[in-house]
């Protein structure tokens, strides 16, 4: 049987402990404490639009000397973008990131990613950029028919891209044929009410 | 009922607990790091489950043993050629390779013959069945490896004997992985040689899909002959190893088969020194097969709640044309096969939302050889005959677990469990194991307290003169840990740990020729391991410094174990497609088991080995890399503990490797 003794210094080893840990957090700066499970699927999502960039052609006109991804609105994946424009190139390009809350902010940008509140205002944003070679990223029911270019949405667990292909043809965007083949490929409503 | 018995079962009671689930278990689930999504393509992140799986996601990363990952990237970039090279470059592991026959790696200040560490292949262990150790070398397919996960300290509460100062686990590529047709091969110094193909298919929306890869690899490794390998052996002396491995893993949504087959077919000649001896360091042969089958289904059953079943199929042969030494009076022929069929089910259930409990029974039939099966042939010039198949041992084990984690106000994490192992073997062996961990913003410490055992084998009892009355050899294991990540761009870790290690299984020399083998001894260890990683413009560098002090019973210094070892390396892109690698690690002076010349000395000087890869990735489906290993040439030595006191390690080495992809 294990003596009362031992069970005395098991729980002071124990309170001792907790109290370390306790005052060893309130040393942490809270500067640097972020969401412990919001970074997961934002780091995720944006590794997918660094990825797209390597299935996608841009025109050449459009080209300058920089790769630019904007964020308009208030989106989780600003940051991870951030980080990945300051440690990736395209082409031998650096990529520039830049993050606007209002759409008379946007300059323009080889990559637009819409937050949720934007997404919402997803026909406003379009009519805006008109048919700038921009891509259109989103994370909303129903954004990729609405004129998305590329919408996340989960399926089974796991991330998946819709692809407006006539949305790209729109912002002169040539997808590839294997990056298709991975898509879920999407009508383009916008093109059904033109007359 | 022991004491050790009841306090498992109490804590058992107490925390519903054995604990972990393994790190790699649901090896998509994991939280990654920016880096290494980056690295993936999209099939790849196509495959990360982001919803259902979020318990399971924080338990594997934020386990409470020290768990450092070797990634793809890292294996291509730094040109790895042999696991042992990956592990080179780790803290905390020491080495000791004869050249030969086997390679061995020290967890933590604790010299094994490789039976003290499980190495995984997906989760299913590749340890010789009998031995219990494993194999190091150039078998396992790197080209095929997603990842290697190195779990420091015990870990016995999970995977029951052999799981005592560390486990490796090998994550191969999915299907999912690399698309389409990829091959490489390489040209090196010493004859090197290789070659590997990967293929996968893989259709995401149903979720089905396969990967076949296969590698086949030779060198001969180093020139130890004459003054080059201390005089210890002739002008006729071979180091070859040849490698074959062939790995098949085919998905159908919930539903995972796996096959792999590993072939180490290399020289022993070293085994014994052969100038002034009886022995001569030509024609053996030491020819080991490992095959591993297993199958895998998850079922979801609702959310929080899964259920995942494994069977498995293991064989581990030594097989009959294996030729370990030859003298002037012949070739000796040894032969040993094993199998082990088992399965094993486990249940995630996450009844509150802090709380994640998981449970497990395991159940196993071995069959394994008492010893091996021997021949001789008459002369040193004759292959000896096939060896008859020796006596076999029958080993039912069953085992169950129970583990528990549970949050606590957003920043403490609780776990707790405890495996119970009845084997008709060796018994009754429980092993409890419990830690502690707060995490705040970017830093975290953890504390943790494990056991873990290595049971003896057939092989321990009968060996010698024999001895039936042999235990298991067990350890204790107290860990602290902390670290601390800022802006993503530096993360500092400092992990300090306490180890014993008791009733030692030891040879015990009775007289000439005659030994048993006795549960005797201690080893007492403490250490400590510092680690910098460095991620700025376009470098990543790391560092990282271990000491350790490791006695026996009798205060001595343990021979084999250096108290110092450091690593430092920089990875450089000067674009996205060429990238320069460059590593160094110091190697502490050490102590020999036996003495080195005739002055008696027995340390081992220390050593710096410089390393570097120049790579040019993806030149229109093209890859080029230029690798020089121990680029200074230092002539530097590894300890043994056979009567060659030493073995010198290889000399400069230059290959080249080219790869394309369809």
């Amino acid at each position: 049987m294990t003596s009362p003794f031992t069970i005395r210094r098991l729980r002071s080893a124990v309170g001792t402990l907790l109290l370390a840990a306790i005052l060893l957090g309130s040393f942490v700066p809270t500067g640097f404490a972020v969401e412990k499970d919001a970074p997961m699927p934002a780091k995720v999502m944006a590794a997918f639009i660094y990825k797209f960039i390597s299935y996608i052609q841009w025109p050449e006109e459009a080209g300058t000397g920089e790769f630019k991804i904007t964020v308009l609105g208030d989106s989780l994946l600003a940051g991870p973008l951030e980080e990945i424009a300051g440690r990736k190139t395209v082409a031998q390009k650096p990529i520039v990131f830049a993050h606007v809350e209002k759409l008379a902010d946007l300059t323009p940008c080889d990559i637009l990613v819409l937050s949720g509140h934007w997404s919402e205002q997803l026909a406003q944003v379009t009519d805006s950029l008109g048919d700038a070679p921009t891509l259109i990223v989103t994370h909303c029911p129903g954004c990729a028919g609405n004129g998305a270019g590329i919408n996340f949405v989960t399926r089974e667990g796991r991330i998946r891209f819709e692809v407006n292909v006539a949305a790209l043809q729109r912002a002169q965007l040539v997808p590839a044929a294997r990056f298709l083949k991975l898509a879920i490929i999407v009508d383009d409503e916008k093109s059904k009410e033109q007359p | 009922m022991t004491p050790r018995v009841r306090l498992s079962v109490v804590l058992l009671l107490l925390v519903l607990g054995v604990v972990y689930a393994p790190p790699w278990a649901p090896s998509l689930a994991e939280e990654k790091e920016l880096d290494d999504l980056l690295e993936m393509d999209l099939n790849e992140l196509m495959e990360i489950e982001v919803t259902t799986a979020s318990k399971r996601k924080e338990m594997l990363w934020e386990t409470l043993s020290t768990v450092r990952v070797i990634s793809a990237s890292q294996i291509r970039d730094r040109g790895y050629f042999r696991l042992d090279d990956a592990l080179a470059d780790l803290p905390g592991i020491q080495r000791r390779d004869p050249i030969g026959l086997n390679s061995y790696a020290f967890f933590r200040g604790i010299p094994n013959q490789n039976n003290l560490t499980l190495l995984l292949i997906d989760g299913v262990q590749i340890n010789e069945l009998n031995s219990g150790g494993f194999y190091g070398g150039g078998q396992y397919n790197l080209s095929n490896t997603k990842r290697v996960e190195v779990v420091y300290g015990p870990d016995s509460a999970l995977y029951g004997t052999n799981a005592v100062s560390g486990v490796i686990n090998i994550v191969t590529k999915d299907p999912w992985d690399d698309p389409g047709l990829r091959i490489q091969g390489l040209y090196g110094s010493f004859g090197a040689v290789s070659a590997d193909m990967g293929y996968s298919y893989w259709e995401p929306e149903k979720r089905r899909g396969f990967r076949l890869a296969a590698m086949y690899k030779t060198s001969d490794r180093a020139d130890l002959t004459g003054s080059r390998g201390g005089d210890y052996w002739t002008a006729d002396l071979e180091t070859f190893e040849t490698d074959l491995s062939m790995d098949g893993k085919f998905v159908w949504r919930n539903l995972t088969i796996g096959i792999n087959y590993l072939n180490r077919a290399a020289s022993s000649a070293t085994y014994h020194t052969a100038v002034g001896t009886e022995y001569l360091d030509h024609d053996t042969y030491w020819n080991i097969h490992f095959f591993n089958a297993h199958a895998r289904y998850e079922w979801k059953l609702s959310p929080g709640f899964e259920l995942i079943v494994k069977a498995m199929y293991r064989n581990a042969t030594v097989a009959d044309d294996s030729v370990r030494e030859v003298t002037t009076a012949g070739q000796f022929g040894f032969y040993r096969p094993n199998h082990l069929l088992g399965q094993e089910t486990m249940l995630v259930w996450s009844p509150l939302t802090d709380l994640s409990l998981t449970a497990g029974v395991v159940t196993d039939w071995e069959r394994l050889a008492d010893g091996y099966g021997t021949s001789q042939s008459d002369s040193p010039e004759l292959a000896p005959p096939h060896p008859d198949a020796p006596a076999f041992s029958d080993n039912f084990l069953v085992s169950s677990y129970l583990q528990a984690r549970y949050e606590l106000w957003g920043m403490l994490q609780l776990d707790a469990g405890a495996r119970y192992d009845y084997s008709t073997l060796y018994e009754h062996v429980a092993t409890p194991r419990a830690g502690l961990m707060f995490h705040r913003g970017s830093f975290r410490a953890r504390f943790s307290y494990g056991e873990g055992f290595r049971a003896p084998k057939p092989w321990d009892y009968t060996d010698g003169e024999g001895n039936s009355g042999l235990v298991p050899e067990r350890i204790r294991s107290a860990e602290l840990g902390a670290s601390y990540t800022l802006m993503e761009k530096v993360r500092l870790a400092v992990t300090g740990y306490r180890n014993v290690l008791f009733d030692v299984l030891s040879r015990d020399n009775l007289a000439a020729n005659k030994w048993r083998w006795v549960n005797r001894g201690r080893v007492d260890v403490w250490g400590l391991e510092a680690e910098i990683d460095v991620y700025i413009w376009r470098t990543r560098t790391f560092a990282n410094y271990t000491y350790t002090h490791s006695r026996d019973e009798e205060g001595n210094p343990v021979p084999e174990i250096a108290d110092h070892m450091a690593n430092i390396g920089i990875a450089l892109d000067f674009t996205r497609q060429i990238r320069l690698d460059v590593r160094c690690s110091y190697q502490g002076a050490r102590e020999t088991q036996f003495p080195i010349d005739s002055s008696g000395r027995t340390l081992l000087d220390d050593a710096f080995i410089l390393n570097s890869t120049l790579s040019f990735i993806d030149f229109g489906g093209f890859d080029l890399q230029f690798m020089v290993q121990n680029a200074l040439d230092a002539e530097y030595f590894h300890p043994s503990n056979q009567t060659t006191a030493r073995y010198r390690q290889p000399q400069r080495t230059f290959m080249v490797k080219g790869g394309y992809r369809f």
